[in-house]
């Protein structure tokens, strides 16, 4: 039963990131983008990890996305240069790091052992945050001061000339 | 005049700012009126009565002897019947109007020498209603009156013609002929708006 | 294998219930807010169909799906249509978090009036409630016209600012309650014995302008503004595509929300047992009609901010008091316990 649901948010999760790069409207290619975030956001709930999903949902979902879709949304693109055809000096360059990343994977996939889950994990909120405040204490309030930095920057940026 | 000019600190201190007591007058006031009791006229059930004055449909008043005195010299040049419009065709009103080409009035010369209006027409689709074709007709004939549901199904309905025009004045004589010419029902209701008012005279 | 297809029909069977109970109760709250409005500006509102105009709803149903459907030109057809439904499907979703009451035995299945009880219920709500903005958005754009697409920025600015008070706001009740689940939440209150609006009445005032906000109610509707913006995003959409929106926003919208201010700080079904088995179901609906009925009342009230005093109050005055409440929260809770 719990490989339905799986294969059926897998499905549909790969369809909307390979619509996402396929697609030729910008718009068209963020809705497939924020298709895929929800998708992966029903793919972690599937898996139990409650709290996963509702960060993916509201951080990805909507503070990151929303931002994309304001940006993209109000750019008037009958004035931005069209291309169409295929990026050959992209691809050129691309082609080699994603076949060594897919390689990598496989490699880590087929060889490594895929980690299981220790212990059945009650409350998904408290250990995370309990995990966020003991043991990764440090790395976490890095990461604020490095947001901190960039909020001030920003603002910095943002600030009309006197 | 001096404008006198209020800080936020003058209109709302920091109490009624942290108990949005702004707010809550507001609230008040919505719910005070929600429990009054609704002023609506439910309009094809209940409909209203103008004042007499009410600036609604034109009527021809017609010439059935009630008339003043003064008036009654005129009939020796117009042919007149007795129960039919009391209008010269002076184009007096055409002249006050504001959209003149809104009347079509014609008249001719009867065999006898007297004149005889055969055409009075009132595109009441341009008319603004301002009764400036009341106050100079010479002869007290046009007038308006108190019916306001005008709409029709086609553009020739909205044209008055005489006999309409004619219909309107004798149904508004007999319904109201007889009222005081004022506009409110009453002195009593007259003062509650405009206050006693002490004339001169 | 019995024991699943019996959950999933007793899943199914709450879905279609909740789904007839939102949707109707919704359409019948636009014949409620027109009565009200018409006796607040002393007039009578709908009278004509049905008695008290009851049958209104279902009149202007009909009206809406006979009428033409007419797409602007130059509009981005699938996703001029896929706007309706990211708008609806968030305000459907945020209740499914909510729980109505205890549970309770049915033929020996345990039954929880509530459609998924996940301990992140919470988190759903913030995230079904900004959702909502992609709705706005991409209606705005899709129907390509400019009143429409300055409405959708607009909203997109209040939901983005507002949603982050929201979540702040209700940090305080999550410290006190310990979970973020809503049957924990309500259930702590009761346990306690006091309302959380006691513990937190910033937080009850920050969240229900976060409703206001969030709902497109006054003060904050400057995405509707008729005046300016004529009625806002959609305003390019005709028939029940334009009924979704204000359904949703408005209708839909407001009572997910009153819901879950109510399991928040009113104690959620809690109640005097006064109707037996139906008691908690009548307290939970009395309260958050009580609710639905303010913010109605406020809409006829207040005026409208000004399109840049919004956000302003979101970021420079809300979202301070909010963090300072969360502060304190937190000191209280620690020093003198709470939680678990």
């Amino acid at each position: 039963m719990e490989w339905i649901v799986f294969g059926a948010l897998a499905l549909w999760l790969l369809v909307s990131v390979l619509g996402a790069i396929l697609v030729k409207s910008p718009v068209h290619s963020i809705l497939f983008f924020l298709s895929s975030v929800l998708a992966m956001a029903g793919l972690f709930l599937s898996l139990g990890a409650e709290l996963l999903a509702g960060l993916q949902l509201i951080i990805y979902a909507v503070a990151i996305v929303v931002f994309y879709v304001l940006v993209i949304t109000t750019i008037p693109w009958e004035k931005v240069k069209r291309f169409e055809g295929v990026y050959k000096r992209e691809l050129a360059f691309g082609l080699p790091v994603l076949i060594v990343v897919f390689l990598l994977m496989g490699y880590m996939v087929l060889k490594g052992d895929l980690a299981e889950p220790v212990g059945v994990v009650e409350d998904n909120v408290r250990e995370v945050g309990k995990t966020l405040f003991t043991s990764y204490l440090f790395p976490f309030e890095v990461a604020s001061v490095i947001l901190l930095v960039a909020m001030i920057g920003a603002i910095l940026l943002g600030r009309k000339e006197e | 005049m001096r404008i006198k000019r209020l800080s936020r600190k003058d209109y709302l201190n920091v109490v009624e700012a942290i108990f949005f007591i702004d707010f809550l007058k507001g609230l008040s006031v919505t719910l005070r009126n929600l429990f009054r009791k609704p002023i609506t006229t439910e309009y094809p059930k209940e409909k209203l009565t103008p004042p007499k004055r009410f600036r609604g449909a034109h009527g021809h008043f017609v010439w059935d002897g009630t008339e003043p005195d003064s008036l009654k010299a005129i009939e020796k040049f117009m042919s007149y019947e007795r129960g039919k419009s009391r209008c010269v065709a002076c184009y007096m009103c055409q002249t006050a109007c504001p959209m003149p080409t809104l009347f079509r009035i014609e008249a001719v010369q009867m065999p006898d020498g007297r004149k005889k209006v055969v055409r009075f027409d009132m595109n009441l689709l341009n008319c603004l209603f301002c009764g400036l074709c009341v106050d100079a007709c010479p002869v007290g004939c046009l007038t308006m009156t108190d019916l306001y549901e005008l709409a029709g199904y086609s553009r020739r309905d909205e044209v008055l013609k005489m006999d309409r025009l004619e219909a309107h004045a004798v149904d508004f004589k007999n319904r109201r002929g007889n009222e005081p010419d004022r506009i409110w029902p009453n002195d009593k209701e007259r003062e509650k708006l405009w206050g006693k008012i002490e004339w001169s005279g | 294998m019995n024991e699943f297809l019996v959950s999933l029909l007793i899943t199914l069977i709450k879905i279609g219930v909740l789904l007839g109970v939102a949707l109707g109760l919704g359409a019948y709250l636009t014949w409620f807010e027109r009565k009200l409005a018409g006796h607040i500006q002393a007039r009578l509102g709908p009278t004509v169909v049905g008695p008290f105009g009851l049958l209104q709803p279902l009149a202007d149903g009909l009206k809406l799906m006979t009428k033409e459907s007419i797409i602007p030109k130059g509009a981005d057809v699938p996703v001029y249509y896929l706007a309706i439904m990211m708008a609806v499907a968030p305000a459907i979703l945020l209740f499914s978090v909510i729980p109505f009451g205890p549970e309770f035995t049915l033929f020996g299945y345990q039954i929880k009036p509530i459609i998924s009880d996940v301990n992140i219920a919470l988190l759903v709500v913030f995230a079904m409630g900004s959702l909502a903005v992609y709705g706005t958005i991409f209606s705005g754009w899709a129907s390509n016209s400019k009143y429409a697409f300055i409405g959708s920025l607009r909203k997109a600015a209040v939901i983005i600012a507002y949603e982050v008070v929201l979540g702040f706001s209700v940090l305080g009740v999550i410290l006190i309650a310990g979970t973020m689940s809503t049957i924990g939440i309500v259930e702590a209150q009761i346990e306690r014995g006091v309302w959380f609006i006691f513990y937190q009445p910033v937080a009850f005032i920050l969240f229900l302008f976060c409703m206001l906000a969030e709902s497109g109610r006054v003060p904050f509707d400057i995405q509707e503004a008729e005046a300016e913006l004529v009625t806002g995003y959609n305003v390019e959409y005709g028939g029940m595509r334009f009924g979704a929106l204000p359904l949703a926003e408005w209708y839909l919208n407001v009572m997910a929300l009153s819901a879950i201010a109510v399991v928040l700080f009113f104690g959620g079904w809690s109640g005097p047992n006064i109707l037996g088995p139906f008691s908690p179901y009548f307290w939970f609906l009395a309260k958050m009609f009580g609710l639905v009925f303010f913010v109605i009342w406020l809409h006829w009230t207040l005026p409208r901010f000004q399109a840049k005093d919004v956000t302003e109050i979101a970021w420079k005055i809300m979202l301070p008091l909010a963090l300072v409440n969360v502060l304190v929260t937190a000191v209280v809770v620690y020093f003198f316990g709470g939680g678990t």
